[in-house]
């Protein structure tokens, strides 16, 4: 009795055709199988990759940490001032004569987003350790946007008290640096990351500012920004630049110190990586070339200098991992 | 009377319809490249596949960052623009028509030739790929292993690591499909 309406002609045909279209519907849906596939397939909230090819932008941290069982060999060198006004020019063949620092280190990648590493500078003999942990990594479906580091080190000089007297304590000679990396890659385009930092060095001169009369800080904030832009599939322009928050620092025509800019080229060719860079920055360090840059790139006070990253696999291979249906 | 008859033809024949395509469960693709330095292997598992057993088509979807190395490098090499470019050229696809005789109601082993477009790296080439069926109860497995020639696909072999790749790397796929109602 319900179904009497049907018995109406119109309805009848119009119902016979809806229905008929939608199995039409059905079966071009069916023959077309990428398009179901696409539709049917989650896509994996996939991680984006090399945002940074190494674990170091120049001088400055990238958000990459090695991956697990990863060693890497780093060499780090700096020449002398390139400029004759810093003394540097031709006398000593802008500045490759000499070697304002050096530094070796080895890495290790204990997972795949926590790494440690130890270091040996020459300036200062400064021997750091660092352990860096990447807690966030930016997906390619923009859920998580940025990739987010957290760098910690502290580092111990063990030269010859320079002061005369004034390093009583072992603590005197110790450093550290915390570091919060945050950073977005922009497609093939390149990748820029902002670094806010806290330096903090135990002891410091007491030299005055000569016209504000404040003493230098023992802790320093400063805020770094660094990028890499893609030239092709291996090779890259990357920089680096700090700025340093300091009383201090401002306009102290008797000790100036300048805030590090480093600008190089990168190249890699298997598990090497290469830099070739300028920086007014002698340290290598964060505990160093924050606070203590004392070159400025205007009277020629930039070196050139090379990175070098050497990574080897070692101990068991990587364990497989599942990637989830 | 007619018209309820004609209604409930009409669904099952849409049931019917639905019944005739298989969905992957589970997949298991691996590469193996065979060089005379270096031997890479790599595998995955988030593969997804779909059968029409009317129209006899196949469509296979492998996602290029599923693939797992045993070296965490080089995965990321792989993923590369030099290399597979999975960040411009997401998924490799192969879409065909399937020959040969196969039953999935019916217990037993059919070999089959597929033919169709096989996409990697964004190049798309006619290929004939020879593949098994084995159908035991509600499960049908699908084995297939073919050779993927890089250059086809413009995919490097910059010299200084000439003797660490293959010209061709082999492709396994090992697929097991289940009848799939599509939601509606």
């Amino acid at each position: 009795m319900k179904l009497m309406f049907l018995k109406s002609s119109p309805i009848k045909y119009l119902l016979a055709v809806v229905l008929a279209l939608s199995s039409i519907n059905l079966f071009a849906q069916d023959d077309d199988l990428m398009k179901m596939l696409e539709e049917t397939s989650e896509e994996q909230n996939e991680p984006v990759i090399a945002t940074f090819k190494t674990t170091r932008v120049i001088n400055s941290h990238s958000t990459k940490t090695l991956g697990k069982k990863v060693l890497d060999f780093r060499i780090t060198h700096r020449f002398g001032n390139f400029g004759a006004g810093s003394g540097g020019g031709i006398h000593n063949f802008y500045g490759f004569d000499n070697a304002a620092n050096i530094r070796l280190a080895f890495e290790y990648g204990i997972t795949d987003n926590l790494m440690i590493g130890v270091g040996r500078s020459k300036v200062q003999e400064v021997i750091d350790g660092f352990v860096k942990w990447r807690f966030l990594t930016q997906t390619t479906n923009n859920k998580i946007p940025f990739s987010v580091a957290v760098m910690g080190n502290t580092a111990v000089t063990p030269m010859r008290d320079p002061t005369g007297g004034e390093w009583t304590k072992f603590l005197h000679r110790v450093s550290y640096t915390s570091q919060l990396i945050i950073a977005r890659k922009f497609g093939n385009v390149g990748s820029l990351e902002v670094m806010p930092t806290y330096v903090h060095r135990n002891f410091v001169d007491g030299d005055l500012h000569p016209t504000s009369g404040v003493q230098d800080e023992n802790g320093l904030f400063a805020l770094g920004v660094a990028g890499r832009i893609q030239l092709t599939g291996s090779s890259s322009i990357v920089f680096d630049y700090y700025y340093t928050f300091s009383e201090y620092r401002k306009d102290n025509t008797a000790n100036p110190y300048y805030m590090p800019l480093a600008i190089g080229y990168e190249i890699e060719t298997g598990g090497h990586i290469f830099h070739i860079d300028f920086t007014n920055s002698a340290g290598i360090i964060e505990n160093q070339f924050i606070p203590n840059s004392s070159d400025t790139w205007t009277e020629g006070g930039f070196k050139f200098g090379f990175n070098i990253s050497r990574v080897f696999t070692i101990g068991g291979r990587k364990k497989k991992r599942d990637v989830e249906e | 009377m007619r018209i309820l008859l004609s209604i409930t033809a009409i669904i099952l024949f849409n049931f019917v319809q639905a019944q005739s395509i298989y969905k992957s469960s589970e997949s298991f693709v691996t590469f193996f490249s065979k060089a005379e330095l270096e031997d890479i292997k790599a595998e995955n598992k988030a593969t997804t596949s779909l059968i029409n057993v009317t129209s006899n088509k196949i469509g296979v979807r492998v996602p290029i960052k599923g693939f797992s190395f045993e070296q965490s490098l080089m995965q990321e090499h792989f993923n590369e623009k030099k290399y597979m470019w999975s960040e411009k050229h997401p998924h490799a696809t192969f879409e065909g028509k399937i020959e040969g005789d196969f039953d999935f109601s019916k217990d037993g082993t059919y070999n089959v030739t597929a033919t169709g477009d096989l996409t990697v790296r964004g190049i798309t080439l006619n290929r004939k790929i020879e593949g098994t069926f084995t159908v035991s109860g509600e499960e049908v497995k699908l084995q297939a292993e073919f050779y993927i020639p890089l250059d086809d696909h413009k995919i490097e072999r910059p010299a200084l690591v000439l003797d660490n790749i293959a010209e061709k790397v082999l492709v396994t796929l090992d697929i097991t499909y289940e009848a799939y109602v599509p939601e509606k």
